[in-house]
């Protein structure tokens, strides 16, 4: 942190704390799920006797609320849960902690906790906080909940196709999402080349996403961060979950390590496809192997009534295997160590060491020739956080971030060979940042969040960098010693959000953000695979930055029961990346000079009608949007679509309790099918037909629509024991979408050419068994 | 050994579900016809042709018009100068040029008021040492394994090539001496499928010398070809300014036959 920064923050702190008068206590605590010990995150504690007054339960479930002496009534929410109301005298600062019902636990079926109206007080716009039991029920492809597929059903959100773990966010590429597990950075999400996410939702307490709104405290992503909390475990009891479906097995396992002190969650998953492998009658399937797991730990530890510790990790990985011959194998891992402090009623102190790595592993047979490709991804990260809690008027959260990132770009190996590649040419890079943000309340329907993150990235030896001219040929090297700093490159990124609340029901909002971007992950293909590169900014790479300006209107219906949203964007990207035409994207160390980079603009609405509590919930979201982007050197320096750019975004998704017992839940999507490149003529070189390129993304795939149904059958309740069948239709009305458009030549006319669409499913169904006790 | 990959790659994808196909109508631009260049000089016996065609529209059918009545010029690296006759409707072939390892060839075609230039070196003459055929660990399929020298010193770009019982292949199969340097090179050739190599297969082996130009030319034509699951499907690189399609390649050859025992 700068010395400027530090004063900033310094003379913010002290004027602020002055301001506060004699008279006020600060009343602190915990909300949580009183069933399982799990604090909540986002809950709501009200201040029912003064007009839009209260807190929210930051990521660890606490909160802290300082107001003039007196006798208060306050009501705590969490949806899902019975709201509790209280009366409290504050005379002296007071430690309070709530424990909420699980609303789904009580006998009677709906006892109506007031809705909250978070999605229009909150200052913060663009963020999207998924229900974890909605994952549950929506239905997905095999039966695999998942919490990527059922974000990707929001507005602004898009999936990246059939095929493809990726997601883009208002106009970003899959890889300008910062997907966060436990505050690790997650590099691939994509399990089985894309068909599942790496989120076992059984671990799952808590997934946000921001859509390139977030506030100043993260950073390193043009487009959006997805949020994704752990859970803690249990704190009053042993509990078993799990689940059987047609292609996976999953087992959850928490409980108490000292009742109400510590708590431990471990959660597995496997799919057992390659089982099935194994009973094929063609030789060459029944020797391949192709099958993911994932391992979920976390445990954490209460060291008294202000400090807390966490330990989480994730393991999971993917194993592709051909004959022997030919091996794919690839995965992430992270562990977060988190020391969760309360320095007074009012600071809230996290400090939090994380490690985080990706990597694949190719193999290749040759008659016992073994040859290796080692490609990965690493990061040491050293965090600090502070929540300054000043009043009810004013919070202040700050704090600075350490990064150390290590890139194998790729080794290869061949046995008994020494060569030339075989080296480990890691790259090194050391990111830093610095954030502060504000957020006050001047007037009662009034409320601003306004913040900056200071970020470097410095490249650090040892190692060559190569710039280049525009043939792609090197002009110079640069040759960073060990541990010797090369090129900086230092960004401010500023971030304003306001909050005009026009009456109780609704709310205009409006959000300027930048965000920077150091880390670009290259793929030369319309799926993406899991040997992707990630290159880091260099002599040739600069930094990604985004310009975001958003408008949005919220408004609540029916006491809240319905909520509706509007929210609109403008975003100007520069340093974009793109490839050159025919570009080779190999581990080779010359790959940026495959590149071109240029600029973009990405804009679109948002509408959002959605219904969150009854017997019929769901929504319906639709996005009008574009995303193009202008680089020098393809389709004649003008603008033209990025591959992600669609024009219209269509979901809904409806989800009926018919009984008490059963319920019925039905997706919907359709979009305008991606940008992509068509051949506009035909020639003959040496005796084949080759298809002739003019513009690059000038033509679209076919609209895509799909239906899917799910029905979830409870298990009748018995003492401890709970049981569900969840079944499930994949692409109902069997749609044949296109996965990929080919261009051959006509069996039945050799003179002809002909468009072959691949499409991947048909209808898909499948079933799964759930139980908890 | 990249298209491998990705053939796996895909199949590996694709392998535990049903995909299906179907042939669908799409209504594509069309284009203004482009120059089509495809030219060799090489070490063996000429005489040595150039091909003018040009692109046709997609829905077109697959006959590509010669283009007549260019100025095709050669010259090599010692002086010697040569136009070339048109003998028949698009092609131009060399009477006097001869192609000899080391020199440098420029091609200029005057055509339609515009000239496209391309310069060639034929590099030095590798020999092909052995033809291995070789078991495959798992399955059935046999492939072979070509066996040359690499000279360390020097950069060099190869394509193999082959002729199986009369039928030559249509792939591209370049390779770099990135993966050889200071040793022999060893190029396996496979054979899928249904064309799974079998006893009493003749098999003549051709090994081309090509220059990086051609190299980086055949590698992104074979990227153009592959293109199915690419991001960014495109032109080859073209070796021609200004740009034209095709390619003109000065190479020199070696041929081993061997039949399968």
């Amino acid at each position: 942190m700068n010395k400027f920064t530090l004063l900033v923050v310094f003379t913010l702190l002290l004027c602020l704390t002055t301001v506060s008068a004699q008279d006020k206590y600060t009343l602190s605590g915990y909300v949580r799920d009183g069933g399982t010990g799990e604090e909540l995150i986002g809950a709501t504690v009200r201040i029912l006797d003064l007009e839009n007054t209260g807190a929210a339960t930051n990521a660890y479930g606490f909160f802290s609320i300082t107001l003039p002496e007196g006798e208060y009534r306050i009501a705590v929410q969490f949806v899902g849960f019975v709201t509790v109301e209280d009366t409290i005298l504050l005379t002296e600062d007071k430690r309070l902690d709530f424990n909420l019902i699980d609303n789904t636990t009580l006998n009677e079926v709906v006892v109506e906790a007031e809705r909250q109206d978070q999605n229009v007080t909150d200052i913060q716009m663009g963020v999207d906080k998924l229900d974890m039991r909605e994952i549950n029920k929506v239905p997905v492809l095999m039966g695999e909940k998942d919490v990527l597929k059922t974000i990707q059903l929001r507005p602004g959100v898009k999936n990246g196709g059939e095929g493809t773990g990726g997601f883009f966010v208002r106009g970003g590429a899959a890889d300008q999402n910062l997907i966060l597990l436990d505050e690790a950075t997650v590099y691939n999400v994509s399990h089985l080349l894309g068909f599942f996410s790496v989120f076992n939702s059984d671990a799952l307490k808590d997934v946000t996403l921001y859509k390139g709104t977030q506030p100043a405290e993260f950073g390193g992503r043009l487009a959006s961060v997805l949020d994704v909390r752990m859970k803690d475990g249990n704190m009053k009891r042993f509990g078993v979950s799990g689940g059987i479906g047609l292609i996976s097995a999953r087992l959850n396992v928490e409980g108490p390590i000292v009742k109400d002190k510590g708590s431990f969650s471990i959660a597995g998953r496997r799919t057992y496809a390659d089982l099935f492998l194994k009973l094929s009658r063609e030789e060459s399937l029944k020797n391949s192997q192709l099958y993911f797991y994932d391992l979920n730990l976390k445990a954490n530890y209460k060291l008294n009534e202000r400090n807390r510790i966490y330990l989480s990790g994730y393991f999971g990985r993917d194993v592709l295997g051909f004959q022997k011959v030919f091996g794919l194998d690839w995965g992430n891992a992270t562990g977060t160590l988190r020391w969760n402090s309360l320095v007074s009623e009012k600071l809230f102190s996290n400090t939090t060491f994380i490690f985080s790595e990706y990597n694949y592993k190719v193999s290749i047979d040759f008659a016992g020739n073994n040859a290796e490709i080692v490609s990965r991804i690493q990061n040491y990260n050293l965090k600090q956080d502070f929540q300054y809690f000043i009043n009810s008027e004013n919070k202040i959260k700050f704090g600075i971030n350490s990064i150390f990132h290590r890139i194998l770009p790729g080794k290869l190996a061949l046995e008994n060979q020494p060569i030339a590649n075989s080296k480990e040419n890691n790259r090194y890079a050391w990111d830093n940042a610095a954030y502060i943000s504000h957020e006050w309340k001047p007037f009662k329907r009034v409320g601003f969040e306004y913040g900056a993150r200071l970020s470097t990235f410095t490249l650090v030896g040892r190692g060559d960098f190569y710039s280049y001219n525009e043939a792609g040929n090197v002009t110079d090297t640069t040759r960073l010693g060990n541990a010797e700093f090369g090129k900086t490159y230092v960004n401010i990124e500023p971030r304003v959000g306001i909050n005009l609340l026009l009456s109780e029901k609704n709310s205009l909002k409006a959000f300027y953000g930048r965000n920077t971007q150091n880390l670009h992950l290259l793929s030369n293909s319309t799926t993406g695979s899991p040997t992707d590169l990630w290159i880091p900014s260099s002599y040739n790479v600069r930094p990604e930055i985004s310009d975001q300006v958003s408008l949005g209107y919220f408004r609540n219906f029916l006491s809240n029961k319905l909520e509706l949203s509007v929210e609109t964007y403008y975003k100007w990207m520069q340093n974009q990346i793109d490839y050159k035409d025919g570009a080779e994207l190999d581990f080779g160390e010359n790959v940026e000079s495959q590149l071109l980079t240029g600029t973009g603009r990405a804009y679109g609405i948002e509408f959002l009608f959605r219904k969150k509590v009854g017997k019929i919930t769901g929504w319906v979201g639709y996005t009008l949007s574009r995303v193009e982007k202008k680089i020098e050197g393809i389709n004649n320096d003008e603008y033209y679509p990025a591959r992600q750019d669609r024009t219209h975004d269509i979901s809904i998704v409806l989800m009926y309790q018919i009984l008490p017992r059963l319920s019925v839940a039905a997706t919907w999507v359709y979009y305008t099918g991606n940008a992509v490149t068509f051949p506009s003529g035909k020639y003959e070189i040496q005796g084949q037909v080759v298809n002739y390129y003019t513009e690059r993304n000038a033509y679209r795939m076919p609209d895509y629509h799909r239906m899917d149904l799910g029905i979830t059958f409870d298990g009748k309740k018995r003492k401890r024991f709970e049981s569900s069948w969840n079944l499930s239709f994949y692409n109902l009305y069997a749609r044949e979408n296109a996965f990929t458009i080919t261009f051959e030549e006509d069996p039945n006319d050799p003179s002809k050419t002909q468009a072959v669409q691949t499409s991947l499913f048909k209808i898909i169904p499948s079933i799964t068994y759930n139980f908890k006790f | 050994m990249k298209t491998i990959f990705r053939n796996i790659l895909a199949a590996g994808l694709v392998l535990p579900f049903v995909a299906c196909e179907k042939v669908i109508d799409i209504d594509l631009n069309d284009s203004d016809p482009l120059l089509v260049i495809e030219s060799n000089i090489h070490d063996e016996g000429g005489p040595y042709q150039v091909r003018l065609t040009k692109t046709v529209n997609f829905d077109e059918s697959n006959s590509f018009p010669g283009v007549s009545g260019a100025v095709v010029t050669i010259i090599d690296s010692d002086g010697a100068t040569e136009v070339l006759n048109e003998v028949s409707p698009g092609t131009y072939e060399m009477t006097t040029i001869t192609g000899v390892p080391g020199k440098s060839y420029t091609l200029t075609i005057d055509v339609e008021g515009e000239s496209y230039e391309s310069t060639s070196v034929m590099p030095l003459l590798t020999e092909i040492d052995t033809v291995l055929v070789e078991q495959g660990l798992f399955g059935p399929f046999r492939y072979l394994t070509v066996l040359f020298p690499d000279d360390p010193n020097v950069e060099n770009y190869y394509r193999v090539l082959y002729v199986r019982n009369g039928e030559p292949d249509d792939g591209i199969n370049v390779v770099s001496d990135m993966l050889a340097e200071g040793g022999d090179m060893e190029v396996p050739l496979f054979f899928f499928g249904d064309d799974s190599l079998t006893t009493g297969d003749v098999v003549e082996v051709i090994l081309q010398n090509i220059d990086k130009t051609n190299y980086e030319y055949l590698r992104s034509l074979n990227g153009t070809i592959n293109s199915a699951v690419s991001a960014t499907p495109a032109n080859p690189v073209s070796p021609f300014s200004p740009n034209a399609l095709g390619y003109f390649s000065a190479h020199s050859v070696h041929r081993k036959t061997i039949t399968v025992q």
